[in-house]
């Protein structure tokens, strides 16, 4: 299998990358730095949904196809004004499935440093 | 890639929009833009009943996509909803501009929440809502803070935070 090459544009720790059951694999960012897409991930081929830190760490979010199961990924982004300024953004990632028709969702947000943690909404 | 978004403060009984980041979101004693040094427009405590801040207007601007598809979840909460002992930090939102006032606020009438909420900042006047575009705005969250007689006579500080979530 042919080794894929991940990008990580400036300011970008954690990357996703997209395994599908055929064996192709597709980074989240391509040699110019160009984003896919989320809503472009084909989640009912997906045999594997990987989050890539920048130091080689991997963290897989388990890829099911029972109970409806939806992947999740967006950035959560945090400004805050007070005696000093800040920005944060980080990604999460997760899935949310649909279970004796109530909807349950498991989050993980991917920090700078390498580090995970639980996200509770 | 980030998406760009500004938090940008509006003012004025007609509305002046600052086309900048806000430098802060400072609740004082007279309806002017961000950046003011707040000892220059302190709130007094009154011998009875209650003062009121101006109501701070603002809103999230999204100046560029930065290659996301979606800017959505808007929330606005704070680390204290009592900056200084006795006094009341109080948020709402709005679809249109009012020019703000220094009396109890028909719109930032709730404490604000300290810890994180479900969305408070919404995007076209209903929950749900979602930014796609650059060049777009949520509606206007508004903050104002009361000064009742028994404030303590004291400077404060609340952290505002502003949340928003993007989707590549």
């Amino acid at each position: 299998m042919e080794a894929t090459k991940l990008n990580f544009p400036e300011g970008e720790k954690w990357v996703w990358l997209e395994v599908y059951k055929d064996g192709k694999m597709i980074p989240q960012f391509d040699e110019n730095s160009v984003s896919r897409h989320f809503y472009d991930i084909d989640q009912k081929n997906l045999e594997a949904f990987l989050m890539v830190h920048e130091s080689g760490k991997i963290f897989e979010i388990p890829v099911s196809h029972e109970y409806n199961w939806r992947l999740i990924h967006f950035y959560r982004c945090i400004k805050r004004f007070g005696k000093e300024q800040s920005y944060t953004r980080f990604p999460i990632a997760g899935y949310q499935i649909t279970k004796y028709g109530r909807n349950f969702k498991v989050l993980v947000a991917f920090h700078d440093d390498g580090n995970t943690s639980f996200v509770y909404e | 890639m980030a998406a760009i978004v500004e938090i940008r403060v509006s003012y004025g009984s007609t509305e002046t929009v600052e086309a900048a980041d806000a430098a802060d979101l400072n609740l004082l004693n007279a309806d002017v833009g961000s950046g003011q040094n707040p000892t220059n427009y302190p709130i007094p405590i009154p011998s009875e009943g209650s003062n009121y801040s101006f109501e701070r207007w603002f809103r999230a601007y999204v100046a560029d996509m930065g290659g996301s598809s979606v800017v959505k979840n808007f929330r606005v909460y704070a680390d204290t909803d009592a900056p200084i002992p006795g006094t009341i930090l109080r948020y709402g939102q709005a679809a249109a501009y009012q020019a703000p006032v220094n009396t109890a606020s028909t719109i930032a009438t709730a404490n604000i929440p300290t810890t994180e909420p479900a969305e408070n900042l919404y995007i076209g006047g209903t929950a749900g809502g979602e930014i796609t575009a650059a060049g777009s705005y949520t509606d206007y969250g508004v903050l104002q803070l009361e000064v009742p007689s028994t404030a303590s006579l004291a400077g404060g500080t609340a952290n505002i935070t502003v949340m928003w979530d993007e989707i590549a």
